[in-house]
């Protein structure tokens, strides 16, 4: 087996499946998850210190090899995403932000308008810019127009588990743009993320799909069998599709010739 | 005493206190924490000599389950 290693933002990662650390019920749990997903990058948001859930996150992954992938999920404008981005990069050391925009809560479908702006600011800033995006392929172009690293459309709204519901728009969206895509959000199960690989994508992020699972640690392991599944499948070349049977068997020799 | 908002909270502070002072007394001093004032970033080097002035709006983050 070749090498199959996926660049994204200066790194250089075997496992093409990202985990957000969103939704686990323990730390013990999201380590078990971390672990069986094979993972190298989880996703941490950045919230005010007091509240207690959740916190402590960056302790309970310290021993494993991830990377930690700050988000700006809360953020409804640029603004706000810029700060937040500015404050993960003091608090943790890292360069790379995962860039969410999103002022509609029902939804939570993000402010393309918003982000693009965002994602400029941020990397003439220095910042190595993921950001979280519709599956409109002129969106995706524009922001690797202004730089960002990789593009991460989503498949459906966030935490709802519909999978990609416009293939098409992704597969297009991977044709329009050079830098990585990441399927991010809508995936429910391990199809789904087979589905994006085939589609063509770099990689998957997922979050609730593993640690909203009745067993998070045997999903995670399900999704790493599906991303790397869908990938060996793009790689390899799938049939062309065909309106009739065409048999796999030898016709030449059959009984009753 | 002055008046500062700490993470959306009003609070008294002593006219001359700094950004560390604040963070030691709220037991929030600790690593993978970052402080902005009225919208902008304080590096943690800054804190000792950063006097907090009155209305100051302060936010104090730290990374947490998310995304």
């Amino acid at each position: 087996m070749d090498i199959d290693e996926l660049s994204l933002a200066g790194r250089t990662l075997r496992s093409r499946l990202l985990l957000g650390s969103g939704g686990a019920t323990s730390h013990a749990a999201l380590r078990e998850a971390v672990i069986a997903s094979g993972t190298q990058v989880v996703t941490v948001s950045m919230r005010r210190t007091g509240g207690s859930v959740g916190s402590g996150v960056t302790d309970a992954l310290a021993d494993l090899p991830v990377h930690v992938l700050p988000n700006t999920s809360g953020c409804r404008t640029a603004r706000e995403a810029v700060l937040v981005a500015e404050l993960a990069r003091e608090a943790l050391s890292t360069d790379w932000v995962k860039l969410e925009v999103v002022p509609d809560e029902r939804t939570l479908l993000p402010d393309v308008v918003e982000l693009l702006n965002a994602a400029t600011t941020l990397v003439n800033k220095g910042f190595h810019v993921l950001p979280y995006t519709g599956d409109d392929p002129v969106v995706a172009r524009r922001l690797e127009d202004v730089g960002c690293a990789a593009v991460m459309p989503l498949g459906a709204p966030i935490g709802s588990g519909l999978g990609i519901r416009n293939p098409h728009a992704v597969a297009l969206l991977r044709e329009a743009v050079t830098v990585p895509v990441i399927l991010d959000a809508g995936i429910g199960t391990a199809s789904d993320a087979a589905l994006a690989m085939e589609l063509g994508c770099d990689a998957v992020l997922l979050a609730s799909a593993v640690t909203r699972a009745t067993d998070p640690s045997l999903m995670a392991s399900a999704m790493r069998a599906a991303v790397q599944a869908g990938r060996d499948a793009a790689r390899a070349g799938r049939i062309p599709r065909r309106h009739t049977a065409r048999a796999s068997s030898p016709l030449a020799g059959v009984i009753g010739t | 005493m002055s008046t500062i908002t700490v993470n959306g909270r009003a609070r008294p502070a002593r006219p001359d206190l700094t950004v560390a002072e604040l963070l030691r007394e709220d037991g929030t001093e600790r690593t993978g924490v970052a402080v902005a004032i009225d919208g902008a970033l304080v590096h943690r080097e800054q804190w000792a000599t950063t006097v907090l002035r009155t209305d100051a709006v302060v936010e104090v983050l730290s990374p947490m389950q998310g995304g």
